[in-house]
Formats: C-alpha cells, sequence, structure tokens
C-alpha cells in the first residue's frame, strides 16, 4: 500500500509539473499560432501589436458612450476603448456597464480597437449562468458521492458497491437464493 | 461555453443511456458528469490572475490550458490517481470521455471571431469554426439537456411503460434467476 502511495505520489508531481510546463507553453505559443489576440493584456500590454492586427475578445464594459465602450483592463495597463461605430445601432444600444461583450476587430492605435463583430451577454443573463453553473457543480459532486466514498486509509475513491462495478452483473448478491 | 449544468446534463445522459445499454457500469456514470466539469477549472483564472500564478511558479501560466485536450488529459491523470489501482485506467477514460463531451458542446458556442478556440492543444492549433448555434448565456441549451436527462432518467429507472430500466447485463440476471425459462431466447 506503502508503495502505491509512493507512486502516485510520484506520478502526481510529474502531472503537475507537465501541466504547468504545458501552460506556459500555451502561454508562450499561442500568439504566433493563433488568427487573433485574445487577451487584453496582448492588446494594451507591454508588447503592444501593429495596427491591423486582428483581436478578439470578451471583455466587460466599463461605461458606453455614444458608439464607444469603454472595457475594464487588468491593473496596471491602460483601459482598452472599443470602437463599435461599424456595428448595427441596435446592437450597440442594447450594452450597458457591467455586460460582457464579445469583440471582434482590428487595432486601430494604443488601447483601441475598431469592431467588426459584437455579440452582447446581458449582464444579468451572466449572472444568472454563474448561479446555474454552480448547480451543475453541485449536482456533479453530490452524484459522485453517491456511488462512490473516500477510503481515508488508502486515500482512494471506493465504490459504494451498490452496482455492477464491484461484482459480476450475472453473480449472487449473497441473499440466499443462489440454492 | 453552455453553462455548467446543461455539460453535466448532457453527460448523464450519455452515461445513464451507455448504462442501461450495459456498455458501462453504473457507478461509472457520475465520473462520467465529473469529467464534464474539467475543463470549466479554467475558470479559476477568474479568481487567481494567470500574472499570480506566474509569479508563484516561475514561469508563464495559462488557466486556459484546462479547457484543451492537453490539460484534460493531464487533469484527468491526477483525477484517476484518486481511485484504487485497478480502476485507474477506466476512470482516467471515463473522465476524459465527460471532458471531450464539454469541449465538443463549446463548438456550438456563438464567437464574434467565427472560430472555436485551439481545443486540441497542443495536438494541433486548428480551430474549428464555431457553430454559433447558442450562447453561453441563453437558457434554451439547458432546457433541452434538461429533457433529455429527464428521458434518460425515466428510461434507464423503469418509468416508461413497457420498458425494463435496468441494465442490459441485470436484466438478463433476473430472468435467469426467475428461472422463468427464457434463458438464451
Amino acid at each position: 500500500m506503502r508503495r502505491d502511495g509512493a507512486k502516485r505520489l510520484a506520478l502526481a508531481v510529474v502531472l503537475v509539473l507537465a501541466l504547468v510546463g504545458l501552460a506556459a507553453h500555451y502561454d508562450a505559443t499561442r500568439l504566433a499560432n493563433t488568427e487573433s489576440l485574445t487577451t487584453v493584456e496582448a492588446v494594451v500590454g507591454p508588447d503592444p501589436p501593429g495596427v491591423g492586427d486582428r483581436a478578439y475578445l470578451w471583455l466587460t464594459v466599463e461605461s458606453v458612450a455614444d458608439s464607444r465602450l469603454t472595457v475594464s483592463s487588468p491593473a496596471g495597463v491602460p483601459p482598452l476603448v472599443v470602437d463599435a461605430s461599424g456595428i448595427e445601432t441596435g446592437t450597440v444600444a442594447r450594452v450597458a456597464p457591467g455586460d460582457v461583450v464579445q469583440v471582434f476587430g482590428v487595432v486601430t492605435g494604443d488601447a483601441r480597437i475598431e469592431a467588426t463583430r459584437l455579440v452582447v451577454h446581458d449582464r444579468g443573463n451572466q449572472r444568472r449562468m454563474y448561479v446555474i453553473s454552480a448547480i451543475g457543480g453541485l449536482l456533479a459532486a453530490g452524484a459522485f458521492l453517491r456511488r462512490w466514498r473516500v477510503d481515508w486509509r488508502r486515500l482512494t475513491f471506493t465504490s459504494r458497491g451498490d452496482g455492477p462495478v464491484d461484482r459480476d452483473p450475472g453473480a449472487s448478491d449473497g441473499g440466499g437464493d443462489g440454492g | 461555453m453552455v453553462d455548467l449544468l446543461a455539460h453535466v446534463l448532457v453527460a448523464y445522459t450519455t452515461g445513464a443511456v451507455l448504462a442501461w445499454r450495459g456498455r458501462l457500469a453504473p457507478a461509472w456514470v457520475p465520473v462520467l458528469m465529473v469529467g464534464a466539469v474539467l475543463p470549466d477549472l479554467a475558470k479559476a483564472g477568474q479568481v487567481v490572475s494567470p500574472a499570480e500564478v506566474a509569479a508563484l511558479v516561475g514561469v508563464r501560466f495559462q488557466w486556459l490550458v484546462l479547457h484543451r485536450l492537453g490539460g484534460v488529459l493531464l487533469v484527468a491523470g491526477l483525477g484517476a490517481l484518486l481511485f484504487e489501482s485497478g480502476r485507474r485506467r477506466t476512470a482516467w477514460l471515463v473522465l476524459v470521455a465527460g471532458a471531450v463531451e464539454h469541449l465538443l458542446l463549446d463548438v456550438g458556442v456563438v464567437r464574434a471571431g467565427g472560430v472555436a478556440p485551439p481545443y486540441l492543444y497542443p495536438l494541433s492549433w486548428w480551430q474549428p469554426p464555431s457553430a454559433g448555434l447558442y450562447l453561453s448565456s441563453d437558457l434554451w441549451p439547458l432546457a433541452l439537456a434538461t429533457a433529455l436527462a429527464a428521458g434518460a432518467w425515466a428510461l434507464t429507472t423503469g418509468r416508461v411503460p413497457g420498458v425494463d430500466g435496468r441494465p442490459e447485463g441485470t436484466r438478463r440476471t433476473g430472468d435467469d434467476r426467475r428461472g422463468d425459462g427464457r434463458r438464451g431466447e
């Protein structure tokens, strides 16, 4: 049992290191391999893109003035402004502070993007989605713990034994009906 | 992505039907549901920023890798290590299956850019065209997933008249136990 524990620990360390390495590689190489800039930092960070570069961003709107959306940016970087004058006015009129918007467009200068496509996610719908998603997580956890229990001695999940994962479905359940 | 509840319900539907057909032991159905949650661990980035993790581990970091095939395979591996030694391979496969189902459903999300993220990373940077079927905040995919899950639940718990809700292997066992002479039919 101790040997299995050491093997699991070693495998876990290898997997975590691989995950960190993969996350680092993804972050370092995705700009060169994807069609658009996909983070605010990539647009307004210390290494700004050139004018005309395409960007596809999910942004939270801070304020709306005319057809200009100012969106929240991470601390330490200048606010990003989205020029939505090329977007249908009805779509822009639906945008309110706090909404999440998907913006596809081109970089037109320092911390500015001209949107060519805009998808609006109403703030109320976003909040509802987070609540519903939390329920989804709880449902999965509850269903799992109904079928599996923690074996604290071995630090593993063990089937509660009320399904065929623990026995041949065709075998007797030992209730005295085998004779 | 669709909300997480819809992902979990679709995974339940798939698992319940597979278990009913005798292709998956019922105990693995909730593991499939947990697998459907794994890609959304990338949402941890809304709580702990990639920059904070990078400062901690000393290298660049991007949470979104958890929402890609490579991240899913590794996280499922970590999850599988929590199972008994004889079941880790099955646990890994079932967790990966649930997570892949999640990624497939996410291809249907409306995206202003017209393409989905490179889900196959690190195998490929290919970005599949977005099917543009639903917004992540739309309610109708959840309604559909709920209806499918309710149907699967009714089917697999004997609540549909004329349909035996027990898994296929168990159905044969019941006939054998009754000794009603139908064995081999």
